[in-house]
């Protein structure tokens, strides 16, 4: 009966951080159908585990962790858009939609950062996420997470009066 | 942080981005277990995607009967389910360097490598003899023993650290991205055949980087000309060896092989850090050497070690890696010349030749690595 209880308590968390987990990967992949295939896939990875181990409270930070590093992996073997070995026909290109739009302008105003400046800035502004909780899923110090927030933020607030300038 | 609220409107997203209502049933479908099951499974198989190009070539060069989906996808699945893996394999190295370096004129150094995965949690290990490495995803403890003296590292990317060995710590990876690399990179090449019970994956590549000045040429196996070997059993679909050559002065000379692959050993043994060492952590940020070129950076510094004025030190280097890693050797050091900056290979650091005569009277000649700090000032990396 306990076991049925948390089962249902680990769904439900899934079902009310699903938008927030499509999003955050969507801005490391770039793509919302990518983003939703690892999304599904890290929440299959979650329910094939005994769910006695895992906190009711860590439930949602643990998806977090786990499609975070899954994109990290996706980013690593990435080098070429790649299609299904049974599809041998290239995809035609589509008209970036407006999200993906939105996607391209935060990320190319990040890619001046250090990517572990820029990712913090992206969960705590993009993805809303605590320093705690990002400090929680990286696995650094809440501290750390802040300072290098501020350290990208000065860089961003430099780049952007040297673009007015310019 | 309220400081930055201009900053935060501007990065502000103007779309929101949801879960489709398709997302929404698979998932609500996965939480029926028999359901999940069955479409598990069809993930598995049809998730697997290499580039259209790569998958024609594959075709042309496999024997009839033998698809290379089939081949791909069965290795694929087979590490899946593998959470342990065990190596042993040697590299023409020092037993003292980094794990990317590699040397063609030494010997063969023997390295364990232990690697656990569950979850898209990586845990791993790497013991060359005298350096070890241990790593839970990007946190990383890398220690040289003979010194006792190591880095920590909570965020670092695991190739700047293994170079070329980080991808044997993902195993399931190495065909899909091989097969990626060879045609990004350009000039590569590569053939898949079958011989017996055993496939033979095969790439040729072209070294990458810079080398009008060749002093990082062949010192790593990405900066070098090299081929890569892999032999997979054709039965059971595991990875039975690799082996990776270099080619210099039209030769081709082994510099890493696999000797052994155990697959879900235990690993009790494994992932430990022995005490008594002492690691400074690579958090510190360094301010560097500020509004000096290359070759004024790094006569500052080296100047600096015959009172170690700590003032300039602290600047370039983290403080308790030189009291821990330099003091002992260069205290009273004198600083006889050092020559034109220069740069190979990727680009990453800027060398400066330099001579100096440590307190005991040796002449030391080396060139010290520099690279630019987050505030553009000189660091160093390297060298001593």
């Amino acid at each position: 009966m306990l076991h049925k209880m948390r089962r249902k308590a680990v769904e439900k968390v899934i079902e009310d951080n699903l938008d927030y987990l499509v999003r955050f990967a969507c801005y490391r992949l770039g793509n919302h159908s990518d983003a939703e295939d690892l999304v599904y896939e890290a929440i299959l990875r979650l329910l094939e585990k005994d769910v006695s181990t895992i906190k009711p409270g860590g439930v949602r930070m643990y998806l977090f962790r786990i499609v975070y590093n899954m994109c990290l992996d996706k980013s690593r073997a990435k080098t070429l858009e790649t299609i299904p070995v049974e599809n041998l026909e290239i995809p035609d290109s589509q008209e970036a939609d407006s999200a993906t739009k939105d996607i391209d302008r935060i990320n190319s105003t990040l890619a001046g950062l250090r990517e572990r400046e820029s990712e913090i800035i992206r969960m705590n502004v993009i993805d809303g996420l605590s320093f705690a909780d990002i400090g929680n899923i990286l696995s650094i110090p809440t501290s750390t997470a802040k300072s290098r927030y501020k350290a990208g933020m000065e860089k961003l607030r430099k780049q952007l009066s040297n673009d007015k300038l310019s | 942080m309220d400081e930055y609220n201009d900053i935060r409107d501007l990065l502000r997203p103007h779309h929101d981005i949801k879960a489709s209502d398709e997302l929404r049933r698979k998932v609500e479908a996965a939480f029926d277990p028999d359901r999940r099951r069955r479409s598990f499974s069809h993930w598995i198989l049809g998730g697997i995607s290499i580039s259209a190009v790569a998958a024609s070539l594959i075709l042309m060069f496999i024997p009839k009967g033998m698809s290379a989906k089939a081949i791909i996808s069965e290795v694929i699945s087979r590490l899946e389910n593998t959470q342990n893996i065990e190596m042993i394999l040697e590299v023409r190295t020092r037993s003292i360097e980094n794990f990317k370096f590699i040397d063609k004129d030494e010997n063969f150094i023997r390295h364990d490598i232990f690697i656990s995965r569950s979850d898209s949690v990586l845990s791993w290990e790497i013991d060359k003899g005298d350096r070890a490495a241990v790593g839970l995803n990007r946190d990383i403890k890398t220690w040289i023993k003979p010194l006792r003296i190591g880095w920590h590292s909570n965020d670092h990317d695991i190739t700047d650290i293994l170079g070329y060995m980080a991808n044997l710590l993902n195993p399931k990876e190495i065909l899909e991205v091989e097969l990626e690399q060879c045609l990004a990179s350009g000039g590569s090449r590569y053939s898949v055949e079958k011989k017996d019970n055993e496939i033979y994956l095969t790439v040729k590549a072209k070294a990458r980087g810079d080398f009008r000045n060749p002093y990082l040429l062949n010192t790593s196996i990405a900066e070098s000309d090299n081929i890569r070997r892999y032999v997979i059993d054709a039965v059971t679909k595991e990875l039975k060896s690799a082996s990776v050559s270099i080619i210099t002065d039209g030769r081709e000379i082994p510099v890493l092989r696999i000797i052994s692959i155990n697959y879900n050993p235990r690993l009790d043994n494994a992932f430990q850090i022995p005490a008594g060492i002492h690691f400074v952590e690579n958090e510190t940020i360094l301010p560097g050497l500020a509004g000096l070129s290359a070759e004024e950076a790094a006569s500052t510094v080296l100047n600096a070690f015959s009172d170690w004025n700590t003032d300039i030190l602290d600047l370039a280097i983290s403080p308790s890696l030189s009291q821990a890693a330099y003091r002992q050797r260069f205290y009273g050091a004198t600083l006889l010349s050092v020559g034109q900056a220069f740069t190979s290979g990727n680009g990453n650091s800027t060398f400066v030749p330099y001579k100096i005569k440590l307190s005991d009277g040796t002449i030391q000649c080396h060139n010290i690595s520099l690279q630019r700090s987050d505030s553009n000032g000189w660091i160093v990396v390297g060298g001593l």
